[in-house]
Order: structure tokens, then sequence, then C-alpha cells
């Protein structure tokens, strides 16, 4: 690792915890019911919605009726976003005259953003009019980002609640992420987006002069380009903060109208990670003792930074092959060296594996390399990142919850191991809160894999993999990995837009996000209606660095024992066949 | 082919209620 990519590192880990504390104090003030500062202002604002939206702040909802709330919004969410996609050509704020989106394509999006996934396979500046960027895709990504952080907030209400039939208002939580958090941060960070080049219009795209003119494919002289434009940066802030990832255009945050400068690209990836790390000091707050949040941020901080030296790492240190051919990889005064296939220069290795790391970790899915072209090895790691289940740092909201049902699992163990009855935050874990836990962790992983399976098994999967052998495989694995566990990130490779794929990774996506969030909420509920028990001698405590090694050991366990033989088709055998 | 994919859609919501049920009924037999 160069000395540059270690200075990058660092700087970019220091700051990610300078803003864990004082954002992820302010988010549980908000979910507390006071929202420092912004109060004032926007109280108003919050009770108009109520009004507006007939809700009863005062009523509180059980974990079904929660569940429930979900349910419909999500479904009302999926059909509207279809809707104003198929009828785009005949609705205004169109000025390219692109028609409907097909109707594969749409079921697609629709779940994709619905769902937090923001899975693409279409090309955001020709298929989607401005219309449907803002009001549809966009509120999505602000909707379904307050969705995760409301799971979240119901769950550690179970934690903190005793003897309660009911765990919060679904819709006051939703309301409040979105009004106090992710409102107030994105218009923050879109104006400083505005302010360094991301572009913010509702023009027709432009046409400009070549700088040096070219031929086409036919002879005939080009002397002009058409440039995309658009509302990119208002979509571009809420795609980083909610962890969405669904880019304006459409090769997302490599585009320069997407992420035009070294202080943009910086603060586009600081806020990939900066709520989701946040929300772990959140998590300490409301249970009233702060270093159980540490812990888990802790072990989410390892096993992000010991993958992303391995990624930065074997990118670095280049392609084997052409190793084998003499040609230099190593970095220099002259050469950034390493693997630079797919990869930006104005990136290069270090920022590029770091914004591939942090955005496999965060179920971001936004790229600004193509993660296709990286090693076998220094792609092995953003995959595993994802089917480890989106738990480290994770989507907002939805990798906290993930995280704590790996707790669940890991103190029930501990307990078989001394033949106690296992407690996690003064709860006794029972039977059917580790009956959920185990439909939490299973149904991705099963998504994955049958997923996968289908891909390779049926001529329509295999028809779209554009690299024969185990690469091949790696692209349709990649693909369920990143729908199923609501990533988005794509490893490019594989022709997905297709109604085999977009209805198959449909499905992938809407199991991975909904049959994840009704068993948590279950849990909620179950352990909410539980008395709160004294730690006593036999407890173990899961604010130290023992539980924290424990935690680390089943999330990795369970990710290595699911995965491996998959993998090992896969990336593992590419890279052997590589290196010999 | 909207209402195959609308249904698909509004299929996999009815089947989650009908897992939220199921889940509750478990819990209470617990």
């Amino acid at each position: 690792m160069t000395n540059n990519a270690i200075l990058q590192i660092g700087l970019f880990v220091l700051a990610i915890l300078a803003c864990v504390k004082p954002l992820g104090l302010y988010m549980a003030r908000v979910y507390s019911g006071h929202a420092p500062v912004l109060d004032r202002v926007l109280r108003p604002f919050e009770r108009l919605i109520y009004r507006l939206c007939g809700v009863n702040t005062e009523q509180e909802m059980g974990w079904r009726q929660y569940a429930e709330a979900v349910i419909a919004l999500s479904l009302i969410s999926c059909v509207s976003v279809y809707a104003v996609e198929r009828l785009q050509g005949v609705l205004p704020l169109n000025p390219d005259l692109l028609p409907a989106v097909s109707p594969d394509g749409a079921f697609n999006a629709a779940v994709s953003f619905a769902s937090n996934t923001n899975w693409q396979s279409y090309s955001g500046e020709t298929t989607m009019s401005y219309l449907t960027q803002m009001t549809a895709l966009t509120v999505q990504n602000f909707l379904s980002a307050a969705v995760g952080m409301a799971v979240l907030i119901a769950l550690i209400r179970g934690f903190t609640r005793e003897n309660s039939a009911t765990i919060g208002n679904f819709w006051v939580d939703l309301t409040r992420g979105i009004l106090y958090i992710l409102l107030p941060l994105s218009l923050i960070l879109a104006l400083i987006l505005v302010s360094q080049g991301v572009v913010q219009t509702l023009r027709l795209h432009q046409q400009v002069a070549l700088l040096e003119p070219t031929v086409d494919n036919e002879g005939h002289r080009v002397v002009t380009q058409q440039i995309a434009v658009g509302p990119a940066a208002s979509q571009v802030a809420i795609k980083q903060l909610g962890t969405n990832g669904g880019g304006f255009f459409n090769a997302n945050s490599s585009h320069p109208l997407e992420n035009p400068t070294p202080l943009a690209s910086f603060l586009e990836l600081l806020a990939i990670l900066l709520i989701p790390a946040s929300l772990c000091y959140s998590f300490g707050e409301l249970v009233g003792d702060r270093r159980q949040g540490w812990a888990l941020l802790g072990a989410m901080t390892m096993v992000f930074l010991v993958l992303l030296a391995v990624t930065v790492v074997a990118e670095q240190r280049g392609n084997p092959v052409l190793s084998q051919l003499g040609i230099d990889q190593a970095a220099s005064a002259l050469q950034s060296g390493g693997n630079m296939e797919g990869k930006e220069t104005r990136f290069g290795i270090t920022d590029s594996a770091l914004w591939a790391v942090a955005t496999t970790a965060a179920s971001n899915g936004s790229v600004n390399s193509m993660h296709d072209c990286y090693t076998p090895l220094g792609g092995l790691a953003p995959m595993w990142l994802m089917q480890l289940g989106e738990v480290v740092f994770g989507g907002v909201g939805s990798g906290l919850y993930g995280m704590l049902v790996f707790a669940i699992v890991t103190v029930f163990l501990a307990g078989l191991m001394v033949g106690r009855t296992p407690e996690y935050l003064g709860k006794k874990i029972g039977a059917f809160e580790m009956k959920m836990a185990s439909l939490v962790i299973i149904l991705p992983c099963a998504m994955v894999l049958l997923g996968t399976a289908c891909g390779v098994a049926c001529d329509q999967g295999r028809g779209a993999i554009f690299n024969p052998g185990p690469h091949g495989l790696s692209e349709v694995l990649y693909a369920f990995s990143s729908a199923s566990n609501n990533n988005g990130s794509a490893f490019a490779g594989l022709a997905a837009n297709s109604p085999f794929y977009n209805g198959l990774l449909g499905l992938a996506m809407l199991v991975g996000r909904y049959w994840v969030i009704i068993p948590v909420l279950a849990t909620a509920g179950s352990l909410a209606a539980k008395k709160q028990v004294a730690s006593g001698p036999g407890t173990l405590p899961t604010h130290t660095p023992l539980f924290v090694i424990l935690l680390l050991a089943v999330i990795i366990v369970v990710g290595a024992l699911s995965y491996f033989p998959a993998l090992a088709l896969g990336p593992v055998v590419e890279q052997l066949l590589l290196s010999n | 082919m909207d209402i195959v994919w609308l249904a698909g859609i509004i299929a996999f919501f009815g089947v989650s209620l009908l897992m939220l049920h199921l889940l509750s009924f478990l819990r209470s037999e617990d």
C-alpha cells in the first residue's frame, strides 16, 4: 500500500469518526421527539403533514400494525413509480421526448428504488424523463431511506421498552426521519455539490462543439456532441446520504457532471457512510449505554478496514498476467501503477478501491469505477461485503438492524457455550427471536444462491453473460448478491436489461428487503413485550472487545460458510488461473 | 403486459401480509 493510500484512507476514516458523535446524538434526539435547532423551524410543517395525512401522533402501533404500514407504503411506492415510468411519454418535464419505460424495466426500477436498492438496468439520461427522476426516483430515495431508519428505531424501542404492546408510530418515525435528518443534510450537500459543478437544471441536453472533431463509423465528420444535463445535484445528494446509489447518469459517480472535483468526490464518499456509522452512536444513546454503539461501530470498522486493505493491495499490485509479461505496474512519479482498467485516472487506485469498498459495505451501490475490471481478489472483497448481509455499516437503518440480528445470534451462541439463557441489553433471547434471526439471515442468502443458479442454468441467463468461465459466474453472482442484499451496484459485464433478469432481480430485491423487515419488526414486538432483566454474573457483557471478536466470528463464519463454494467457483478460481 | 407486472407487485405484498400473520401466529404459539 502506498503512503498516499494510507494518508487518504486515514483522513477518510478520521472524518467519518469525527461526525459520528454529533450526528448520532442529533438523530437520537430527533427520534426521541426533540430535534435541536430545527424544531422551531420545521415543527409547523411536521404538524401540517400529520393533519393533512390524518395521522394521530398519540396512537402507537404494535409490530403487526407497524409492519402493515411499511407494506402499505411500499406497495403504493412501487405502483406509483411504475405508473410514472410508464406514462412519462405523455407527462410534462420531458424535454428530450423520452418514450415510456418498458414494462419489465419499469417493474425493476420501481421495485429497485422503493426497496432502497437502486439497481439500474437502464441508462438514466436516455431512459428517465426529468419528471420521473424527480418525482418518482428521488422521492423514493428519501422514503426508502426513512423506512430503513424507522424500522431500526422500532427495533431499538423493542430493547428499551418493557411489557409494552407497541413499538412506536411508523408514520411519525418516517416523517421525522425525512424532515429533520434526510432533507436538511441533502439540502446542504446538494448546494455544495452545485458549487463544485454538479449539474442542476431543467434545460434540454446541451449541444457543444467538439475540441477535436472526429469521424463516425460511416466516415461522416462529427463536430458537435450532445451532453446530457438535468436536475442531478438534488438526486446525487440523497442517493449518497440515503445509501440509495442510483445515479442520475449511467456512468454514476464516475461521470464528471455527477462527481466533478476532489472535494465533491470526498464529500460524496463521506456521505455514503455518514448516517450508517452515526446511527451506531444513536443506538448507544437510545439504549442508555453508548459503549454498546461503539462496540458495534468497532466491529463494522474492523471488517471494513481489512477488506479495504485487501482491495487496495490487490489493485495496486496489478494484473498478474501483465506482471508475467514483464510490464512495470509499480507506482511511481510517472504512473499510478496497479490495475487501472475500468478506473478513472483522476481517482486512481486508492479512491476507486475506497469507493468500491464503501459503496458495497454501506448498501449504497453508486460506483466511480467498474467493478467488473477489478482483479479477481479486488472484486471479491466488495462482493463478499454485500454477501455478509450488508451489516458492515450497511444501508441507513437496515445495516444496523442487520447487525443487531447478528448480535442476537452471537449472544445465543455464547449462551449455549456456558449453558445460560442468552440475553442482550437486558432482554432474554428466546426461541422466537432466534427463528426470526434465522429468517433474516437465510432469506437473502437463499435468494442470492438460487437466483445465481437460475441465471447460469437458463439459456436467457447465460446468454446475457459477456465473459466465459469463472468471471462470467462472478458477474451473475455479483448481480444477485447486489439485488438480494439491496446494494444496487453492478459488476457490469451482464446484459441485465431483459425481462428475465429484470423480473428475477426484482423479486430478489423485494425478498431481500421486505421479508427481512417483517421478521425484524416481529423481533421488535416480541422484545418490547418482555420485561427487562438486571445483568448478573452469568450475563455476557456486550460492549467488550471479547464480544466484538465473537460477533465478527459469527458474521464471518456465516458469510464464509454460505458463500465459499460459490466464491470458490468464481473469483477464487479466477485469481488462481491468473496467478498460474 | 402492465397487468402482469403490477399483479406481480401486488401478489408479492399480499404474500408478505400472509407472512406477517403467519409470524404473528408463530409468536402466539411460542
